[in-house]
């Protein structure tokens, strides 16, 4: 999929904790595993706000996007 | 079965559906004593389905109050209440009268096909197939669901 997570780069600026980061938005440290591994299906939106809300960054910092001819085919 | 909720609906469908299935009993004890007991019990087939989707559908009723919304247990009462209707109905339309005639006639006559095919039984056929459908179906967006964190 083109579109990356790159949450483990932002958790290692912010200096946090996966474990504290899914405590303080609400998710379990499985889901937030997943979500670090690109192995979801998406993001919600309000997931992403307590995201950026807790690593102080904008939703670029987070999820990255590798140009593909063929995702307007899919 | 399901467990008894705490939804006031569902205990009320629930206390409803027992007072439907005693009434159902006593009207059956007193047009037929037990003494005479026999192709007439099985016309209780279908309503004892009918009733049991009918408590399906109060854990219906009360997990769709719940914050989890359509999560397995709804899934579940609906599935439980289409399988009720269908095989009610179907009771209904085939195996009641194809056994109420081999008991009348004390299983000596084995053959021909009996059905009774009603409109409404068809009716209540179809909306128990739908709602296995829909419960297949919220299934599949349920598991879509699940992969968005």
């Amino acid at each position: 999929m083109p579109v990356r997570v790159t949450l483990d780069v932002m958790l290692a600026r912010r200096k946090m904790r996966a474990r504290d980061v899914a405590e303080k938005i609400g998710l379990s440290e499985t889901q937030l595993s997943l979500l670090r591994n690109g192995k979801v299906r998406g993001m919600r939106f309000d997931t992403l706000s307590k995201l950026c809300l807790v690593l102080d960054c904008r939703p670029g910092d987070i999820i990255d996007y590798d140009v593909d001819e063929t995702d307007l085919d899919a | 079965m399901p467990a008894l909720s705490a939804s006031p609906i569902a205990l009320a469908l629930r206390i409803f559906v027992l007072i439907v299935a005693v009434l159902l009993g006593l009207k059956h004890l007193a047009i037929y004593p037990a003494s005479e007991a026999g192709a007439d019990w099985i016309g209780l087939a279908a309503p004892v389905f009918y009733l049991w989707a009918f408590w399906s559908g109060a854990e219906v009723f009360s997990k769709s109050r719940d914050a989890a919304g359509f999560g397995p247990a709804l899934l579940s009462g609906l599935n439980q209440m289409g399988a009720g209707l269908m095989l009610g109905a179907w009771v209904a339309i085939l195996a009641e009268p194809a056994l109420r005639h081999l008991v009348q006639n004390g299983f000596t006559v084995m053959t021909g096909v009996r059905f009774d095919l009603t409109l409404a039984n068809l009716v209540l056929a179809f909306a128990g197939l739908t709602l296995i459908l829909l419960a297949r179906r919220g299934r599949q967006i349920r598991a879509e669901l699940d992969g968005f964190v």
